[in-house]
């Protein structure tokens, strides 16, 4: 009996043994869709292929109305040995060249008198990638997707080939997750691209692309990416199930799947990694997670994610380890730093003033001299402004955004205090805070981290070191019960798992010899034989 | 690694309960009374925590004995339905003891040497909260937050008794048990009161362990854990300030800083310490609510935990502010009557458990 989450105890501590974390939280099989999902599927069942050319055109010409959206091309033709054919593309989406050198020539050429789909894929058509189709239904989604169908006359099923051609970008550098050294790819918003860079990336033969349809009513085409017999098969069906649940109006890309599936959708942590660099998802690959590419999304999501994995940077492994460690530590400090920093600073100045040396003190107390609002206020409106100026740099192009940066950064910064609107101490933990939230290599576990900041600094004003206390406390609380797919969070340092790697230093290469405990891989097989 | 719900792994538990031991043993003790006549707690504590590890491993044996899973099932399997509820109410009352004497000397620091003048319910408001909601949220975020925080509690309680040691006078440790043995053996069995309810936490969260043989092994690397870190904090208290002065003292670990960093800009992290402290004593507290909540929930045969936990919170916090705002007198009374002989109540269920378990016929449950 599949068990609706509303129904789950908060505190359920009576559920049987058999109950695995994995399924936890949406057990069984997903809920029927509804709505336009079953018109879709009535539909798909009545539209076989008529075995007439004419009714075959009949049909297209009411799916598509060519009449008044002439993107779809329908070219009836005669084969050379006098039988009817129609080919149906669209325009722009598919290739004219190959449809014409590849498909129309050889089949008017072909002196077959009753040439049927065997045949003609065997001796005639010189396209590779071809597939048989009954259903009207898949056959019309293919053409939409730039696939050529043929039909031809006395034949129940229609030929659809591969012959895609529509302008995509180019493989471009990744432009938010950067490196200095290591590959420059990043992915694109051609799925098939996508799945070649996963592909280049990674050479084993249980390397699997399984094409799942999105539950966007706009089609939008995914597919899941995992090592068969490697991957967690729980975690495996777990992906697929909520994949099974979505029924949406609209999938336009991987951001909108990740919120989809994610496991607490209120939560300000992403539970799933979003990443652009080829590299990192292959990485991700081999250690046994699951990857979705999405068409039309430069971005691939990879499952299960925990805080540490959001943590590492691609660029960790290209250097070697000391500098590899340096540069952690220095991440996870500029983290610290970025969440607790103004909140700490405001906690001391307004309630722990013996906490300060008497020279720090001094030194705030005289650059606040003529400051006239309170320092909480002081402290949050100069965050606010940061923001401003980051989203501000990020939404107008390249050289303009640089522009904003240095007059928001330095200009205004000046102004403000020689104005008396803000003191120079001040300024100078907001800034630092704001340095050290770029060190975050997630971009959505920075803006976490950033509203994470504004909460402490808020509650530092409120009640010191004891509000931060509060507020520290209930966030990491939330993070300790937090899950990404059923793994938690905090692993593997709470709970703790068998690991061969260091968590926060880089450690030897050669401990990456197994995928993590947590994700449950083949590579734990003898484990769990053992237990 | 193993996935199941709601359960929680060796370090863990270890983790927790440790946690909880500690904060009891260094700062749930009424220094009135543990100081009044000399120190040894230092030797009190440890020995004190070994006795309580003795009853728990007696407990656990019997449960496996009788086939119970938990606390809950093996007082119910020894005493009946009737009796076994009865002799269960002193068990909740030592957990909502042991969450609400730690938080109550750390409301009165933080109301005199932190906030100075800054009331009890204002502090109280920034720390029952956040009590509820780790409650709220269960064992297994309970778990791992104390696995978060263990090592920099540790850190902390290290440097802030290590500070000290220039200063540390092997004189001040006279008298060396006290008034003499028995008034040493009847503190060390008073102390009881403060490990007693951790450790049967541990029993009654017993599935959340993954069964009795982990709460065996988590039970004993905890006490063993904390008879160390109890002794050795209070080892360097009393090589520091002499028992005069401790029994006036509040929270003397806290004090330790000021004697010899005076000078420097460790000093500083005098409040730091107290605030890591708190944090342990507020995941100890909710660790006591939610065993006293499940375990109230399954003697009461309630599905849900969260009505249980929130009236256990109100209790603490009921407690909390009557104790530290001497508001209500008995509950002061109650509160001295409890470090002293509470001991006697909180080990008479558990011991008489043990007894009856062990006794029965072995039995094996499906």
């Amino acid at each position: 009996m599949p068990q609706k989450r509303n129904n789950r105890s908060l505190f359920a501590f009576d559920e049987g043994d058999e109950r695995f974390e994995l399924l936890e939280t949406e057990r069984g099989a997903p809920e029927k869709q509804t709505g336009w999902n079953d018109s879709h599927k009535k539909s798909r069942k009545a539209g076989a292929i008529p075995r007439s050319v004419n009714a075959a055109e009949k049909l297209l010409r009411e799916t598509f109305s060519p009449e008044i959206n002439p993107d779809l091309i329908i070219r009836r033709f005669r084969t050379g040995g006098g039988t009817e054919a129609l080919i149906a593309y669209m325009n722009g989406m598919a290739d004219d060249a190959k449809i014409n050198e590849f498909i129309l020539k050889p089949l008017m050429l072909c002196n077959d008198k009753k040439p049927d789909a065997e045949s003609l894929l065997m001796g005639v058509i010189e396209i590779s990638e071809t597939k048989r189709e009954t259903s009207m239904e898949k056959a019309a989604l293919d053409v939409m997707d730039g696939v050529t169908a043929l039909f031809i006359e006395g034949e129940k099923e229609c030929i659809l080939l591969e012959t895609r051609g529509f302008e995509k970008r180019s493989i471009g550098p990744a432009e938010n997750e950067t490196t200095v050294i290591g590959p420059k790819e990043s992915f694109t918003e051609s799925f098939r691209t996508n799945v070649t860079l996963i592909r280049r990336g990674v050479h084993t033969k249980d390397l699997i692309v399984e094409p799942r349809p999105s539950g966007g009513r706009n089609n939008t085409r995914l597919a899941l990416v995992y090592r068969k017999g490697f991957t967690n098969p729980e975690l495996l069906d777990e992906v697929k199930r909520r994949l099974d649940g979505i029924a949406v109006s609209d999938m336009p890309g991987s951001g909108v799947l990740e919120q989809l599936i994610e496991d607490c959708g209120w939560s300000p942590v992403p539970q799933i990694l979003q990443t652009e660099r080829p590299d990192r998802a292959c990485s991700h690959l081999m250690q046994g997670r699951v990857c979705i590419v999405v068409e039309g999304s430069p971005f691939v999501l990879l499952m299960p994610v925990t805080l540490f994995s959001l943590m590492n940077s691609p660029e960790d492994v290209y250097l070697r380890k000391p500098l590899g460690t340096a540069i952690r530590l220095i991440r996870y400090a500029g983290a610290l730093i970025s969440v607790m920093l103004p909140g700490y600073f405001l906690a001391l100045a307004l309630y722990h003033q013996g906490v300060m040396s008497t020279e720090v003190l001094s030194t705030v107390i005289a650059s606040r001299k003529m400051v006239f609002e309170p320092m909480g206020a002081e402290m949050i409106i100069l965050l606010m402004i940061f923001q401003l100026i980051r989203e501000a740099g990020l939404r107008v192009p390249g050289s303009i955004g640089q522009a904003i940066g240095i007059i928001g950064g330095l200009i205004m910064g000046q102004a403000a205090v020689a104005a008396h609107l803000a003191s120079s101490v001040v300024l100078i933990v907001v800034a630092a805070s704001g340095l050290g939230n770029f060190c975050i290599p997630d971009y959505s576990l920075q803006i976490s981290a950033a509203y994470m900041r504004l909460a402490v600094v808020i509650s530092a004003w409120m009640g010191g070191l004891l509000g931060m206390v509060a507020v520290t406390l209930t966030a990491l609380c939330h993070l300790a019960s937090l899950k990404s797919f059923g793994v938690p969070f905090l692993a593997p340092f709470a709970p703790k798992t068998y690991r061969k790697r260091t968590l926060v230093l880089r450690g030897n290469i050669g401990m990456h010899e197994r995928a993590d405990d947590y994700a449950n891989t083949a590579d734990d097989a003898e484990i769990w034989e053992e237990a | 690694m193993n996935l199941k719900q709601g359960r929680i792994g060796v370090f863990e538990g270890v983790c927790l309960a440790a946690a909880a031991l500690c904060v009891n043993g260094v700062f749930g003790l009424d220094p009135e009374y543990a100081y009044s006549k000399g120190n040894s707690t230092y030797l009190s504590l440890p020995l004190a925590l070994m006795l309580a590890l003795e009853i728990m491993l007696l407990l656990i044996k019997a449960a496996e004995r009788t086939g119970s899973r938990d606390l809950a099932e093996l007082m119910t399997d020894c005493f009946g339905g009737v009796l076994g509820v009865i002799l269960t109410i002193p068990v909740l009352a030592g957990f909502v003891f042991c969450a609400a004497r730690p938080m109550t000397a750390f409301l009165e620091v933080l109301h005199r040497l932190i906030y100075d003048g800054v009331g009890y319910t204002s502090i109280l408001a920034y720390v029952i909260p956040v009590t509820v909601f780790i409650a709220w949220k269960g064992f297994e975020s309970m778990g791992r937050l104390a696995a978060v925080f263990a090592g920099i509690m540790l850190a902390a309680f290290v440097f802030a008794a290590v500070s000290a040691a220039p200063d540390f006078e092997v004189y001040r440790l006279y008298p060396l048990i006290g008034e003499g043995p028995g008034r040493f053996a009847a503190f060390t069995l008073s102390e009881l009161v403060f490990f007693i309810p951790p450790l049967l936490g541990l029993l009654v969260n017993a599935k959340g362990l993954s069964g009795l043989a982990f709460v065996k092994k988590i039970s004993f690397r905890a006490a063993i854990f904390a008879a160390v870190i109890c002794g050795v904090t209070q080892l360097c208290v009393a090589l520091i300030y002499p028992y005069g002065i401790l029994s006036g003292l509040l929270m003397p670990l806290y004090r330790l800083n000021f004697l010899n960093l005076a000078h420097s800009y460790a000093l500083r992290l005098d409040k730091i310490f107290i605030m890591i402290w708190l944090n342990g004593c507020i995941i100890t507290a909710a660790y006591c609510i939610y065993s006293a909540a499940l375990l109230y929930s399954k003697l009461f045969r309630q599905r849900d935990v969260t009505p249980a936990a929130a009236a256990f919170s109100l209790i603490v916090c009921g407690t909390v502010l009557a104790k530290a705002g001497k508001s209500f007198g008995f509950v002061y009374t109650a509160d001295r009557f409890l470090t002293r002989y509470g001991a006697a109540a909180a080990a008479f269920p558990a011991v008489s458990a043990a007894l009856v378990g062990l006794i029965k016929k072995r039995k094996v449950k499906a």
